[in-house]
């Protein structure tokens, strides 16, 4: 019990803080997950019959083993680990994955990324919310807070650090965040929830799964949740607090036992003081499986975005997507995966705020993108060759290539070694792509003719997208039955790095000028590191997991250029989390959190804890907090148009019934 | 181990300036951690078979047997189990303890369906079919209601067969055996079952 024996001595304390600081010379990442079933058995005769039908029986080292053996720094959170964790956001669920950097902007705005370039603007991050994507190329970024999915019933969140290209697409660049919710089959019933606390004071919702003749199941849900302010800096009230609202459907049909169909629909909402926005959405996808090596995939959706925000701007924005692909062997050695894919986007943007002025707010674009992937096993079972291109085309810098070239190699079973290549781009977004607004970033200057400007960044029809050549490498081992060590280790060269400040103009005007300042490919720079994680199962019903990055920025380019959105990463990060089944009827979680100083942030060291109950067979109660070990900390350095408060510490309760 | 012991270090470094309140967060936090860390051993067996013993005494909540299978409102309900197998030990831990609707749940292991007949319920394993020689017999008359997991259980007229679809464990429920065998089986149970009307 390192743990608490290395808690009591202060010395030992200090010694051991010193070799952290020295560093493990690699780094960071690991199979988040899976051995959390392990953890559960014990607990199978207090589950519904509804629950163990969503218990998966693949033992846990075979399901371990497809994720053991992906040449990708991955992780997935299980629905377990999501509800272990006491998140009751997506982004906090992510600060679970060893190597993630997620930050607190304010109470509804998250900085997420992974391996730097982190900030309430991070671009670099691809989501998806079944296999919709959530990243908007308005401003090329997630709006947080319309992510409600209720984390009940989301199946997993599957983690990629680093590129993602090659398959998911353009901005895969630092990495791939895919959420993905049950089928309708595997939420049947019903479940209440409803809790409340400081920070987040109120939450509820509610979901009943049932089914419509004998192969179609559907589930209908709604949730709730209510948000206090949270602190500025100075202690002052940043009069943040918000609430938001989800509502939808899921419907699932197995005409047969290799076709799936599944048609779901959703809308939520988020109201601040001075920001509001909605999203509503609906997907279908049909799938059929033609053999163990072959199946197809098509799907379709829309998605409506709107935002009303009182600092930036009144955005709606309209997207339709379309995709298929295709899996099929090719003799007994190849597996090919090839599909392609098409968006239209239709905005319109209003002005809300002089520090945003509005040019040209109508707008559409459009992307084609087509990919093929071949799987090679060089020597079965042992040498695997992964080689694979996305060509993509988009209105602003049109043709995009995007090949990824990977290598497995298995020493042993328990062992796997990968490294892998690839180029992946993110490609401007509506703000620096063409001259759809301005951002004022600063106080008016003094400039010719004694007057004065205000300066302003505005879009550049001219710009490359950014390009990410990536270089990875990663070793799985699992020594003994109860450990498992995941290490990835990264070398990333950026060039054309977007950013603004290099070359302006003086535009006079009365009563003010504006200093004109384009978005430019002005900066290019490296970052390495690299992430460690281990997982070690003491007993069944028992589960650590330790995790540690490291890295380091390098960014070049002229002085007069900002650094804004190439701000500097924490150096270090570490994460410790413990999942302990008490009894038969209790849990509890603890979760450590230390995280190095960014530019304006000092390191901040934390920790969450969750003890569940369950009362009856059908009545969970579970007691929560948060941030436990200060008042509050900040988590994001200021940035313009944005709110940036501290973290406060946080409880809550919450009961859950299923039945 | 030591990896650990290294890894853990940054969990009880102090940041620094703490505050008081912090401090006494940071206590409890540890406090609590230390009290919990005790491990819990349990026996290894597939997750298959923990959750079909799980199904198993799940499935008592959701059957009504005719009273004339029980020697009185209190007398248990026994689950038999057919042949030397991978979860008894498992499913009686699970069970120990329990009441549904007032009787306790007893665990029993059989060496022939002959054994059988005083039991409100009898799992039959893929392995030990064989055991059965192709028929549940009189079983089918008897209240018993009868658990498996092979297709050629469920045509024997088998009223539970366990299926795996991908990889989660699924239920068909022979409707006319259950009525055969006398059992009355509850809507919501049927709900999630893929219900079979081929008669025995």
């Amino acid at each position: 019990m390192p743990l608490h024996r290395t808690a009591q001595s202060p010395a030992r304390r200090r010694l051991l803080r010193v070799r952290l600081h020295l560093g493990v010379a690699a780094a960071t990442a690991l199979l988040a997950s899976h051995l959390d079933a392990q953890t559960q058995t014990a607990s199978f005769a207090d589950l519904s019959i509804e629950e163990l039908m969503n218990e998966t029986v693949t033992s846990v080292s075979k399901k371990e083993q497809s994720l053991f053996d992906t040449p990708a720094a991955v992780a997935v959170l299980s629905n377990d680990d999501l509800r272990r964790s006491g998140a009751t956001t997506i982004p906090d669920a992510l600060r679970l994955v060893p190597g993630m950097d997620v930050g607190a902007v304010n109470s509804r705005e998250s900085a997420v990324s992974a391996r730097g370039f982190n900030g309430v603007f991070a671009n670099k991050l691809l989501v998806l919310v079944d296999g919709r994507a959530v990243y908007t190329s308005l401003f090329g970024g997630v709006y947080w807070d319309l992510e409600q999915t209720m984390l009940e019933d989301v199946d997993r969140i599957e983690v990629i650090r680093g590129p993602g290209a090659t398959v998911w697409g353009a901005n895969a660049v630092n990495g791939v965040i895919n959420v993905v919710t049950r089928s309708a089959r595997d939420t049947q019933g019903t479940l209440l929830y409803a809790g409340g606390g400081n920070v987040h004071q109120e939450m509820a919702g509610g979901r009943y799964g049932g089914r419509l003749g004998e192969n179609t199941y559907y589930r209908v849900f709604a949730g709730y949740q209510a948000n206090d302010d949270t602190p500025l800096a100075n202690g002052q009230s940043a009069n943040d607090h918000w609430f938001g609202r989800q509502g939808g459907f899921r419907l699932d049909h197995y005409p047969d036992p290799d076709t799936h169909l599944t048609w779901q629909a959703d809308a939520t909402d988020t109201r601040a003081t001075d920001s509001e926005g909605y999203n509503v959405n609906t997907l279908g996808r049909w799938t059929r499986r033609f053999s163990d090596r072959s199946g197809l995939e098509v799907q379709a959706y829309y998605d409506r975005l709107y935002r009303d925000e009182d600092n930036r701007s009144r955005p709606l924005s309209d997207t339709f997507d379309l995709s298929a692909h295709h899996t099929f062997g090719l003799g007994p050695r190849h597996d090919v995966i090839w599909g392609v894919g098409y968006r239209f986007i239709g905005n319109h943007i209003e002005q809300t705020t002089p520090l945003n002025p509005i040019q040209d707010g109508d707008f559409q674009r459009q992307l084609f993108n087509i990919f093929v992937q071949d799987e090679f096993k060089l020597v079965p079972d042992r040498l695997t060759l992964t080689a694979g291109l996305k060509v993509e085309h988009n209105d602003y810098t049109g043709f995009e290539f995007q090949p990824n070239l990977r290598l497995t190699f298995k020493p042993t079973k328990d062992q796997t070694l990968w490294a892998a290549i690839s180029r992946a781009v993110r490609t401007p977004d509506s703000v620096d792509g063409r001259n759809t607004l301005g951002v004022v970033v600063g106080a008016p200057v003094v400039g010719p003719g004694a007057g004065l400007y205000a300066p302003e960044v505005v879009g550049n029809s001219a710009l490359k997208s950014e390009v990410l050549w990536a270089y990875e490498m990663g070793y799985r081992i699992m020594p003994v039955k109860r450990v498992s060590i995941d290490l990835a280790v990264f070398y990333n060269d950026y060039s054309d790095l977007i950013t603004f400040g290099e070359t302006s103009t003086f535009v006079p005007g009365i009563p003010v000028g504006t200093l004109v300042i384009p978005w430019g490919n002005s900066l290019e720079g490296q970052t390495y590191g690299g992430e460690v994680a281990v997982t070690v199962s003491p007993t069944e019903s028992w589960r650590l997991i330790a995790g540690y990055s490291l890295m380091f920025q390098q960014i070049y380019g002229p002085a007069a250029a900002s650094r804004a959105l190439a701000a500097r990463p924490p150096a270090q990060q570490f994460t410790l989390r413990s999942a302990h089944d008490l009894t038969k009827r209790a849990n509890l979680e603890v979760q450590f959190r230390y995280v190095d100083p960014i530019d304006g942030v000092p390191a901040y060291f934390t920790a969450d804890i969750r003890l569940a109950y369950r009362l009856t067979d059908r009545l969970e109660l579970s007691l929560v907090g948060q941030n436990l070990l200060d008042d509050r900390h900040p988590e994001q350095a200021s940035a313009p148009i944005t709110v940036t408060s501290e973290v406060p510490r946080g409880y809550y309760a919450k009961l859950t019934c299923r039945f | 181990m030591s990896s650990i012991g290294q890894l853990s270090a940054p969990t009880s470094g102090s940041p620094g300036h703490a505050s008081r309140s912090s401090r006494t967060a940071r206590l409890l936090v540890l406090a609590l951690v230390s009290l919990f860390f005790l491990p819990v051993s349990r026996a290894d067996i597939s997750k298959e078979y923990q959750l079909k013993a799980a199904f198993l005494y799940n499935f008592t909540k959701f059957v009504e047997w005719p009273s004339r299978c029980f020697a009185n409102a209190t007398s248990p309900i026994t689950i038999s189990i057919l042949g030397d197998n991978p979860f008894a030990e498992e499913l009686e831990t699970a069970v120990r303890g329990r009441r549904v609707n007032g009787r306790p749940v007893v665990v029993k292991v059989i060496d022939s369906i002959a054994q059988a007949d005083d039991a409100q319920v009898l799992f039959v394993a893929a392995k030990n079919e064989a055991r059965l020689g192709g028929t549940l017999g009189a079983l089918q008359q008897t209240g018993v209601l009868t658990v498996g997991e092979s297709r050629q259980f469920a045509a024997m007229g088998g009223i539970i067969t366990f299926t795996l679809q991908t990889d989660k464990v699924r239920f068909q429920i022979n409707q006319p055996a259950s009525e055969q065998a006398g059992l009355r089986i509850n809507a919501q149970l049927l709900k999630l079952a893929t219900v079979v009307h081929s008669a025995p």
